[in-house]
């Protein structure tokens, strides 16, 4: 959750937005568009990010990375560190995202999460890809399983 | 331009709100900075009226009475002792004065730079000069001559100082030495911050995604220095200044006291220049500014982290100091033109210069010019250091 702590939430949007053409009115509706997507309140744009729990920041972060609806988002063990609420909130927001027509590569040890947002898998072992399929096909391979899956794959790929 | 701009106002921002960094480079310098420097000469001042005005013991040994007289005239208070070294060094007396075989011996703690004992000793002397020119007059007039005989023509010193110079007083070694001291120790904690800082709290990377040129980065982060640089120099005049004109108004007497003294140091001082002494002033101040912001960027983004980076940047002011330090010698140097082309001594060399109206335009222009070639090579220096992924990344 690497953040300039010492601007606001607002603030931390408003700066990295205008480096995309985002300027006035257009930049106030797009943070207030990543804010209602993930459920960001108003009071919590106004504080100062050290001043914000990890759930928080976390939401920042993602905030930032989205202003300027890039088609494609990366996220790397976003809910690591997060409490249950938090992490339902971003697992929500993942689907939301996705169900904007964009897509999103989500990167996790936690195999519920994977099945629950995702469309497709692929298992990374030692920075090699051994498996991509369709979440079905994973959940086939595991017997419905996905944790099932991914541990049979590296058997057998061994 | 507008990206640098908005790089800057983040600095800026971050600094405005980390209130230690604001009491130190905006708060500190005008309230802290007059203390520093005429408290001491205020309270020496203070010892100094009290010494000249009150009456001290001192020792005495076989000295006559029309002399211990003398002393008493000189608001000294003599008393017999039997080891003058010793009552002296164990301060029982300020000084001690032993009379033998037609020789006045005067003891006092005279190392250690100004002390009472000192005073009192100066005291002593002026009693024993009385009594010398009285004496003399007296054996003269015994043998029919005039006193007048003594000073056959009168010695009289004028100072031939420039105006400039004259008025200046303190101010002509101060106004280098607190340019050079705050442009360095007001910009740091914003150049520690905006590199190293960024480097070691991981924001730098999302800032390096942004579609923002490398080299506007680096221009934004400079502004913001050089703003908190200039910020940080001004409340330091401004508190020299303030502590000059309280130290004038309200404080005349102490100071006079320490200026009617032997060794009379000529305290506060006021700039007599022409607008375009000022002008000068302040365009080497700015030309020296993005030097050192320019060095200090470069630093902070070779460093992995903030402590790191201070221990690069510290240094950095122990060689600007450095010219200072020579600054007082400087006239007895024969200053040539290309002194004012060497790095950081060619600026204090220029400040030193202006202040005191002797700055030549060929001086100026050459320090002017070779201020901004090597800041032109330090932003360089910087800009190659952010383009290489093994500086930025080096954790």
């Amino acid at each position: 959750m690497r953040v300039y702590d010492r601007l606001t939430g607002y603030e931390v949007l408003d700066f990295f937005g205008s480096f995309y053409d985002l300027w006035g009115p257009k930049l106030r509706e797009r943070i207030a568009w990543a804010a209602d997507l993930l459920h960001i309140e108003q009071s919590v744009l106004n504080k100062q990010v050290k001043d914000m729990s990890t759930g928080m920041r976390q939401k920042i972060v993602i905030a930032r990375a989205i202003l300027h609806q890039p088609q494609v988002l990366l996220l790397d063990e976003a809910t690591a560190g997060l409490d249950v609420f938090a992490r339902r909130a971003l697992l929500d927001f993942v689907r939301a995202y996705v169900g904007l027509g964009k897509t999103l590569v989500y990167s996790t040890h936690v195999m519920s999460e994977a099945q629950e947002v995702c469309d497709r898998v692929g298992f990374v072992d030692k920075g090699l890809l051994v498996y991509e399929g369709s979440l079905q096909e994973a959940l086939e391979l595991g017997s419905g399983n996905l944790e099932r899956a991914f541990i049979r794959r590296l058997e057998q790929a061994a | 331009m507008n990206e640098i701009l908005i790089i800057a106002r983040k600095e800026l921002l971050s600094v405005v709100r980390e209130r230690r960094v604001l009491f130190t480079t905006i708060i500190l310098p005008i309230v802290i900075m007059p203390l520093l420097m005429f408290g001491p000469i205020l309270l020496f001042g203070n010892v100094v009226q009290q010494t000249q005005e009150s009456a001290q013991k001192v020792g005495v040994v076989g000295v006559p009475a029309v002399v211990l007289e003398e002393l008493r005239k000189a608001r000294v208070e003599p008393v017999e002792i039997a080891n003058p070294q010793q009552v002296v060094q164990n301060r029982e007396v300020e000084a001690a004065l032993v009379f033998e075989n037609g020789t006045y011996t005067l003891y006092g703690r005279l190392s250690g730079g100004a002390t009472q004992s000192a005073l009192v000793v100066q005291k002593v002397q002026g009693a024993l000069r009385a009594y010398k020119d009285q004496v003399v007059a007296e054996r003269l007039r015994a043998k029919g001559i005039g006193p007048e005989v003594l000073e056959p023509f009168k010695v009289e010193t004028k100072d031939a100082s420039r105006e400039q110079e004259k008025a200046a007083g303190l101010f002509a070694f101060l106004i280098p030495y607190f340019l050079i001291v705050f442009i360095q120790a007001g910009g740091m904690p914003v150049a520690v911050d905006a590199t190293a800082g960024e480097k070691e709290k991981g924001t730098l990377e999302a800032l390096l995604a942004a579609p923002v040129p490398l080299v506007q980065i680096l221009l934004g982060k400079g502004l913001a220095v050089f703003v908190m640089s200039l910020l940080s120099t001004f409340a330091a005049i401004a508190g020299l200044l303030l502590g000059g004109g309280v130290l004038r108004n309200f404080f005349a007497e102490q100071l006079q006291a320490v200026q009617d003294g032997e060794n009379s140091v000529q305290l506060g001082g006021a700039l007599a220049l022409d607008p375009l002494g000022y002008l000068s002033i302040a365009l080497t101040a700015v030309l020296f500014a993005l030097l050192v912001i320019a060095i200090m960027i470069s630093l902070g983004l070779y460093a992995r982290t903030f402590k790191e980076a201070q221990s690069y940047m510290s240094p950095l002011m122990l060689v600007m100091i450095v010219p200072i330090l020579f600054l007082q010698f400087s006239d007895f140097l024969q200053l040539q033109d290309w002194y004012f082309a060497l790095p950081f001594v060619g600026v204090v060399l220029a400040l030193d210069s202006i202040v005191k109206g002797a700055a030549t335009a060929a001086q100026l222009g050459t320090t002017w010019a070779s201020t901004l070639l090597y800041a032109g090579l330090a932003l360089y220096l910087a800009y190659r250091n952010f383009q290489r992924e093994d500086v930025v990344f080096r954790n």
